[in-house]
């Protein structure tokens, strides 16, 4: 049934995007001069199975290609096309139409115009001519042509070994097909050797007598006497005629695996008289055996949708057996992590409610552990690496790098960082923005790099890491950093600022991002096409993330989105505010401290400082950063001060009112009206079943460190 | 009478699958492995009457399978098929060499799989 069918081209499909992978990394270590035989082999054999299966699905378009592609790797591999870094870089041109025709296969794109690459696949093979000819005569029965299949022979898999002259001769002498009407004579002479390999002739004469044919003859002329006779040797050879309505083509098949040098003749019985004529002056045991040994039709000519026929027996129990992959509705994954979730949370309102006594006395603890290892578990299940999202980048900057005549090297870190699945889906288009901007605007022509003193080839850098509850997907380049007089100018000639505005540099940066903002028009057609780093940060401020902008005159200039996990278990600090509870993630604490009278220095009324063993640390009021019951001002001796540090710049102290809990957490991502609010990441729902904020430690420290920053809840206000 | 247990051993798991699925509608019984080494150890637990195995895969491919596999004397008689995309008389004759008994060239089609199969296990 087709259902089947379905489930295993789906599983074709995912082999095929591995094998892509697999062989763009290894032509990618080719590229950069490491053509060693084991990436070589890997890349060749990545190609081969797409070939493989691509015939076995009926995907002529992407059989063609793949197999022209897989006949140049085999050279490459033999060592008979050397793996010079054109040639490499010719072959990643070739892997590029592949995997469009991958995409093809599986309906996401149009088939690819290959033709010119595979002309060149071609030239290839033919020892690198630049003629656009088809190869050489002599490699040609080991050539897909370029043109469409007409019939099987078509993908080379025709006998190649066989004297085609001496075949040609005996068809024109009548010995072949157009002559229909006799019937069949064979004779069929099995090699002493002809049982050796497990073999067993008298099966083909089983087979030629299930096709019609009466043995007419047996020779035992060969027949030792028994005390001599091995019982693994053939001695005998028959003669058999068959029907006239046999085709040579299944005669052909019926010997397919018969021992080489055995001797095997075959010819219409009205014909016998030339053929046999034929046969004085042509070793015919000869081009038979080789007929026989290199007979490789067996298979090849039916391809495409017969091959998917056999499915139509098949019972349905057979794809439970099969199936080493399920496939499942993300909805219901989605479902099922929901309730997960909530089990969580019910897990923690017992233990709010339950004393410890009574919790050990209902094995809370162990409930706790084994709900906490299926929420990992069912997280696991949503988690793919970022490899996926990653993994169209190497082609983009080769593109880049042909259409802006820029060298770049890059450079990729982190491709196992495992991501939810919707972060891979929704961030393709925001890397691929990034990685223009970075290869356009941010890297300089080699000339341009020379000139500062650079080395010609730029270093664009893309790399993912989870830190705590967050995914930071960077991607940075050495180049000549953002033009922060041009930014600001073309800002104020759009009316996006005041032309008097004063503006931090870091304020200039974040500008690339204003809505309306692109400076892409007026510089090239690679970045520019009608949108710019806005439409970036939407889409990243619809996952619920941010998007840091770090850059260095002549140094470069790094973009990173911050994202969160859409779900995950947070070791948070409960702290009250004002009587509202928010967490602090436990991952960015460093300590928390009752400070002693004048221990908090105010530096200016909105600017203070604790003096924490001599040094001293910017203290920040949460409740003053939310605007929180700004005149319910408790003394720092009332407070507490946590000493939180943050990957991105540094350490700061947040004062709060007390602390209440330390708590395993279940983050949910705020919903679409709650974001983008600046300091916060999530939201949780505490034991008593109220909602907790998430503060977003990486956002206060930065935004802290502007004295007298203040957050707008936008949409906390209402 | 039981049915005849084929092993197949290819790398992809479409392949292995799409062997099961088109052989066991056949009547045959079907293990599979994803490499010439796991290949050589299936061989040994199940002792298969035929095996069918793919020529190019990591680890061991299938001109060692085919070696290795012959070397073990319950192996000897034991007909074993090459299923490979490749063609080439150098790769058939070292596959002869190496002990196969016939070679079949993917992309296959079931009946004539099945032809070609009982052409070596009755």
């Amino acid at each position: 049934m087709s259902g089947d069918m379905d489930e295993i081209q789906a599983i074709f499909f995912e082999e095929c995007v591995e094998g892509l992978a697999t062989a763009e990394a290894g032509l990618s270590a080719m590229v950069a001069g490491n053509a060693s035989g084991d990436v070589i082999a890997g890349v060749f054999r990545a190609v081969h199975s797409i070939k493989g299966g691509a015939g076995a699905f009926g995907h002529e378009a992407l059989l063609h290609f793949s197999h022209a592609f897989e006949n140049v790797l085999d050279k490459v591999r033999a060592g008979n096309i050397p793996a010079t870094i054109p040639i490499c870089e010719q072959l990643l041109g070739a892997f590029d139409i592949l995997s469009d025709h991958v995409g093809a296969a599986m309906g996401k794109n149009d088939v690819p115009v290959d033709g010119p690459v595979k002309i060149a696949l071609e030239n290839l093979l033919a020892g690198g001519s630049s003629d656009a000819e088809p190869a050489a005569p002599v490699a040609a029965p080991a050539l897909p042509s370029a043109a469409p299949a007409s019939d099987a022979d078509e993908f080379g898999f025709t006998p190649v070994a066989i004297d085609l002259d001496a075949l040609d001769d005996l068809a024109g002498a009548g010995f072949a097909d157009e002559d229909t009407d006799g019937n069949w004579k064979v004779s069929f002479a099995p090699s002493r050797a002809a049982m050796a390999n497990g073999a067993e002739p008298l099966l083909v004469v089983r087979e030629l007598e299930e096709m019609g044919g009466v043995v007419t003859g047996a020779d035992l002329d060969g027949l030792p006497p028994l005390r001599d006779l091995d019982p693994e040797q053939a001695y005998i050879s028959w003669t058999l005629s068959l029907p006239a309505n046999v085709d040579k083509a299944e005669l052909d098949e019926c010997f397919d695996f018969v021992a080489p040098d055995s001797r095997i003749e075959y010819a219409r019985e009205s014909a016998c008289n030339v053929a046999r004529a034929e046969l004085a002056a042509t070793p015919l045991e000869v081009i038979n055996a080789a007929t026989v040994d290199d007979h490789p039709t067996g298979c090849a000519d039916i391809i495409g949708p017969a091959s998917t026929a056999p499915a139509a027996n098949v019972d349905t129990r057979l794809a439970d057996n099969a199936a080493q992959t399920i496939r499942i509705d993300v909805t219901r994954l989605d479902m099922l992590l929901n309730l997960v979730g909530e089990l969580v949370i019910r897990n923690s309102i017992l233990t709010d409610r339950l004393d410890p006594e009574q919790q050990e006395r209902v094995e809370l603890p162990q409930l706790g552990r084994l709900t906490r290892e299926i929420q990992d578990n069912v997280m696991s299940l949503r988690a793919q690496p970022i490899r996926q999202a990653f993994s169209r980048v190497p082609r983009i900057v080769r593109e880049l790098c042909a259409a802006t005549a820029k060298q770049v090297n890059l450079v990729v870190q982190g491709e196992a960082t495992e991501v939810d699945k919707s972060v891979i889906e929704k961030i393709g288009e925001p890397l691929t923005h990034m990685i223009r901007n970075a290869i356009d605007h941010g890297l300089e022509t080699p000339e341009e790099r020379v000139t500062a003193g650079k080395n010609p080839l730029g270093t664009v850098r893309l790399a993912a890491e989870q830190k705590g509850a967050r995914i930071f997907i960077q991607v940075s380049d050495d180049g000549r950093g953002i033009d922060r007089a041009r930014v600001r100018q073309k800002a104020i000639d759009k009316d996006i600022i005041a032309a008097d505005a004063v503006l931090s540099d870091e304020d200039i940066d974040q500008l690339i991002c204003a809505p309306g903002f692109s400076t892409a028009e007026t510089i090239s057609n690679i970045s520019g096409r009608g949108v710019g780093m806005d439409v970036v940060r939407t889409n990243v401020e619809a996952l619920g993330g941010r998007i840091e902008i770090a850059s260095n005159p002549g140094q470069g200039t790094s973009f990173t989105m911050v994202l969160p996990l859409t779900l995950a278990i947070l070791d948070g600090m409960i702290v009250r505010l004002s009587g509202q509870r928010y967490v602090v993630p436990l991952a960015n604490v460093i300590e928390s401290i009752r400070p002693g009278p004048g221990q908090v220095k105010a530096l200016t009324p909105s600017a203070e400082v604790i003096d924490l063993r001599g040094n001293y640390v910017p203290v920040r009021r949460v409740s003053d950063l939310f605007g929180l019951h700004a005149n319910d001002r408790r003394s720092p001796e009332e407070s507490l001060v946590i000493i939180v540090e943050s990957e991105v710049s540094g350490c700061i102290g947040l004062m709060v009112d007390t602390i209440d809990d330390r708590r395993e957490l279940v983050v949910k991502s705020l919903d679409q009206h709650l974001y983008p609010i600046n300091g916060l990441s999530g939201a949780t729902i505490l034991g008593d079943g109220s909602i907790a904020l998430i503060l977003d430690i990486d956002a206060l420290v930065s935004t802290v460190s502007a004295p007298g920053a203040r957050f707008t809840l936008k949409g906390m206000a209402a | 009478m039981t049915s005849k247990l084929i092993l197949t051993v290819d790398d992809s798991a479409s392949m292995r699958m799409l062997l099961k699925v088109s052989l066991t509608a056949q009547g045959y019984r079907v293990e599979g492995a994803d490499d010439g080494q796991h290949g050589l150890t299936r061989m040994q637990e199940l002792n298969p009457d035929l095996l069918i195995t793919d020529i190019n895969m990591p680890h061991m491919d299938g001109f060692e399978l085919i070696e290795a596999v012959r070397g073990l004397s319950q192996f000897r008689g034991t007909p074993i098929l090459v299923l490979s995309t490749e063609f080439s008389e150098e790769k058939k004759s070292r596959a002869r060499g190496a002990g196969a008994t016939g070679w079949i060239t993917k992309p296959f089609d079931a009946e004539k799989l099945g032809a070609a199969i009982r052409r070596v296990c009755p």
